[in-house]
């Protein structure tokens, strides 16, 4: 009697069903926190991306501000790029500011690559914008690469 | 003496099943939580990230000015970098040098003498 007792007893406490329900539960809740983790990381990756993009489009904009010509009494014409201008960028000063390790400028035309600038290695991921300026009258495109 | 047994399992176990209920509440808390602040920080990001090309475009074209209001962010000190309000850990890079306006937005420093 004691013996069927104990027996039924331990049937309660250990079923197969009981067991199963352990395991759906483990099993969602592991889901729950690796799709919790992974949005977490996935939003992040997402923000860094935008804002490396717009860190290297800012950076094309502001080359291009600095390699404007001059012109008479401190007027600048539109996009007309001052090659020297360019030359005497302080990249390595630049990278220090902005806590980057990659930094580089470059100006094609038709005939390929006019004029090319760069400091610090090159990581995994660089981040590059482009845009239309114009030189002695050309049109050009000025790359500006941030990594 | 057979009935008090019983009770005392039922007890242990109803304590055994609150406790395992309790940890993997807090842990899912904790998760939720931490979800909550990488959203936010993202989020943080974002905003600040296009608070800066409006800032880096606008002193690009114009040197000297106050740029409008309805910036969330404030400039760091050295007016090197804008920072975020609610989150002070993010931070972003501009090209060109600002300072606080009393009356919201940013002052650009190319020519600080002469506020627009």
């Amino acid at each position: 009697m004691c013996r069927e007792t104990q027996q039924s007893r331990f049937r309660g406490y250990f079923s197969v069903d009981a067991a199963l329900a352990l395991v759906i539960v483990v099993f969602a809740y592991a889901s729950f926190a690796y799709l919790a983790s992974h949005a977490g990381a996935s939003a992040d990756e997402e923000s860094r991306q935008i804002s490396n993009s717009l860190v290297s489009l800012r950076f094309s904009s502001f080359l291009v501000e600095e390699a404007i010509t001059k012109g008479t009494e401190g007027h600048s014409s539109v996009n007309e790029l001052d090659l020297s201008r360019l030359l005497d960028l302080d990249l390595k000063g630049m990278l220090k500011e902005m806590a980057k390790s990659y930094a580089k400028v470059s100006v094609g035309g038709r005939e390929g690559e006019i004029f090319s600038k760069w400091e610090g290695e090159a990581g995994e991921e660089v981040f590059c914008s482009a845009r239309l300026a114009l030189l002695n009258g050309e049109i050009v495109r000025l790359e500006a690469c941030l990594g | 003496m057979r009935k008090a047994q019983l009770s005392l399992e039922a007890l242990l176990a109803m304590a055994a099943f609150l406790s395992i209920l309790s940890l993997l509440t807090l842990s899912a808390g904790k998760i939720g939580s931490r979800l909550h602040d990488s959203c936010l920080s993202s989020a943080e990001r974002h905003s600040l990230a296009y608070q800066a090309l409006s800032i880096d475009e606008a002193a690009g074209s114009l040197r000297s000015m106050r740029i409008g209001q309805g910036f969330s962010a404030t400039p760091s000190q050295d007016g090197k970098s804008i920072r975020s309000q609610k989150n002070p850990s993010v931070s972003e890079y501009v090209f060109h040098r600002v300072s606080a306006s009393q009356s919201g937005g940013f002052y650009v420093q190319g020519n600080a003498a002469e506020p627009v």
